[in-house]
């Protein structure tokens, strides 16, 4: 390889890392990157486009009760939890004001199925599988979590809504 | 994937020891190879889109090192080829780590709100751009080679056990080891001791204290006091080393497990008489890295001394900079450059005079501080902390959560305590390593093994601190 490398004039090889570099952290900002949408447009798109109706909207003192997250610290949110009281399904998206913010609302998420694991674990058996298909991802300013029979679906209108 | 998982203590671990071992000990570019393929696999566990990032990484710096060579083989300096890889090392390492820091602070100053999307950190990247940066920087000073194997010099840039958490292993100090290296039963058995005492620290001891500094940090406002949040520190304090000591100890041992020799990272730091002695025994391998890439080409202590000072505080900040893309990282940073220079102009002369315990308490106590500049991200909870240890906040000295806290956690922060000074390893070398004694030893390590797998079993409380760095 060393000897290969040599035959290739160094500046076309640094060029060709730029470019390479470049590209791949081109690719990488744009499947991270989200556009700026408001809260309201991604609820009527989960509502129109997903099972969420059957859940119940949460405000702000559920948000805190369950997820331990405080709205006052966040732009805005939307979240659903299952109406019945041994339902584990439950979605939520939070819009950040600051990207830095996105670490902590990962860890409340990744929390909050732990400890939903623990309280189901030894009996609730469609609850654990639940659980263990959780989908917790970061998009742009946006947190996405979700407990659902299809959390693929939702993750699919999320992504739609805000890309 | 951590090593204090159990995906890794079950299946990785020994799935990679038993493919590594059979093959003939002869066969070392088999042995890199399946060491290679299993860094990553461990690599990729987590984000497999960065191992793209990781394989550029080797490229560029294997082929900037080889032209730095070629180029002083002609008598040249391969000045140009350095500079390349060191602007192109420090863009990749601050757009993934420093981009969204540089935003924030932009639209905080301007009062303006540019949209922009923060980057999840590859993991370990400070550690393998600081590893390769080493590299090139020995090759251009010529303290070492260029490596002519892409193979063995993706090895060690990957090498799995110092991989995500260091220690920041230098070029030089394993570049024989990639070429020829044996492992007997004695480096396995001392490889395997090493990474059990790692893992119990890390496990038993840093996790614990960790859940302790978490639920004091979210006690309500009415059961805060002084003693309660000094607690608090003094439980982050011995989390952080144990955390990271322990993780350490666990890349030392694997590390001697598959022959490699790192060089030691913590020596027992809080029995320190100064900072200045702190910082010779605090993470010594990033110490030693920025001494000698930074502060000696700086010119180190041997300028003028408004020069010194300065050659500190560029260092210092920098250090912090380097824990993390945030400013009460820079402030812990310069915390300790600032402590440094009173020390050295100031108040050296007088230590000496004073009596070892107020040395020792006097160190602590600031290590402490600097741990709750360095714990709390923001401003204001920070304020609120220390203001609080301070007792100017009117909250009380004690209460009942206090005196609860220390009768649940009193016996676990005196162990910790115990367990970060040399007595208790000394006490086993000489006592359990003892002809005849051996077994004690060996139950004592079992013991720790098994305790360490059943917390993780059944507990959930795992985080690791320098993870993120």
């Amino acid at each position: 390889m060393d000897k290969q490398l040599n035959r290739i004039p160094p500046v076309l090889v640094r060029l060709a890392l730029i470019l390479v570099l470049f590209l791949f952290l081109r690719g990488i900002y744009a499947s991270a990157s989200a556009r700026d949408v408001d809260m309201a447009d991604i609820r009527s798109a989960m509502l129109q486009n997903t099972d969420i109706g059957k859940m119940k909207e949460c405000n702000n003192r559920k948000l805190m009760q369950f997820m331990g997250i405080n709205y006052e610290n966040y732009d805005s949110y939307l979240y659903y939890k299952s109406k019945e009281s041994l339902g584990v399904d439950e979605v939520l998206v939070v819009k950040v004001r600051s990207a830095a913010d996105l670490d902590g609302l990962k860890d409340s998420a990744e929390n909050r199925v732990q400890s939903q694991e623990k309280a189901f674990d030894g009996y609730g058996t469609n609850q654990m599988k639940l659980l263990a298909n959780a989908v917790i991802e970061t998009k742009g300013n946006y947190l996405f979590y979700c407990v659902a029979e299809n959390p693929g679906k939702y993750e699919e209108v999320f992504r739609h809504a805000v890309q | 994937m951590l090593f204090s998982s159990i995906l890794f203590l079950l299946y990785f671990l020994p799935a990679t020891l038993a493919i590594y071992y059979l093959v003939p000990r002869k066969n070392i570019e088999a042995r890199n190879l399946v060491l290679l393929a299993a860094s990553l696999l461990f690599y990729s566990w987590g984000e497999p889109v960065y191992i793209v990032l990781m394989i550029y990484s080797a490229f560029l710096n294997y082929y900037s090192a080889l032209q730095i060579g070629r180029a002083q083989e002609k008598g040249r300096s391969g000045k140009g080829s350095m500079l390349f890889a060191l602007f192109m090392n420090l863009l990749v390492l601050g757009f993934f780590k420093y981009f969204g820091f540089l935003m924030d602070t932009f639209n905080s100053l301007t009062g303006l709100h540019i949209h922009y999307t923060a980057l999840s950190l590859p993991i370990g990247i400070s550690f393998y751009t600081f590893q390769a940066l080493s590299y090139i920087f020995d090759v251009y000073r010529k303290n070492v080679g260029p490596q002519k194997s892409f193979l063995r010099f993706t090895l060690y840039l990957s090498l799995f056990p110092q991989l995500i958490a260091g220690p920041i292993v230098k070029y030089r100090d394993v570049e024989e080891q990639l070429s020829v290296r044996s492992t007997d039963w004695i480096d396995f058995g001392e490889g395997t001791k090493r990474f059990i005492f790692g893992l119990g620290k890390k496990v038993l001891l840093a996790n614990n204290f960790g859940a302790l500094y978490a639920a004091i940090g979210a006690l309500p406002d009415s059961d805060v006091s002084v003693v309660t949040y000094w607690i608090g520190i003094g439980a982050y304090t011995l989390q952080i080393y144990f955390d990271f000591s322990g993780y350490s100890d666990m890349a030392i041992g694997l590390g001697r497990m598959f022959g490699f020799e790192f060089s030691e990272n913590f020596n027992y730091p809080y029995i320190s008489d100064s900072i200045t002695e702190f910082w010779r025994r605090w993470h010594i391998s990033l110490s030693t890295w920025f001494r000698e890439y930074v502060y000696i080409p700086l010119g180190g202590n041997r300028v003028t001394v408004p020069r010194h000072i300065l050659n500190l505080l560029i260092v210092w900040s920098l250090t912090g900079l380097w824990h993390g893309a945030s400013w009460n990282f820079v402030l812990w940073g310069t915390y300790y450059g600032v402590l440094l220079i009173i020390e050295k102009y100031v108040l050296h002369p007088y230590m000496e005079k004073w009596p070892g315990w107020v040395r020792h308490l006097y160190t602590l106590v600031i290590v402490m501080i600097g741990w709750t500049f360095f714990s709390i991200t923001d401003f204001g909870a920070m304020k609120k902390y220390f203001a609080v240890m301070l007792g100017v906040s009117g909250h009380a000295f004690a209460n009942m959560k206090t005196l609860y806290l220390l009768r649940t956690h009193g016996i676990l922060l005196a162990l910790g305590m115990c367990l970060s000074t040399p007595a208790p390893m000394k006490w086993f070398r000489e006592r359990l390593e003892k002809e005849g004694h051996e077994w004690q030893g060996i139950v004592l390590l079992m013991l720790i093994l098994i305790l360490s797998i059943a917390y993780l079993v059944f507990g959930s409380y795992n985080p690791f601190l320098y993870f993120r760095f």
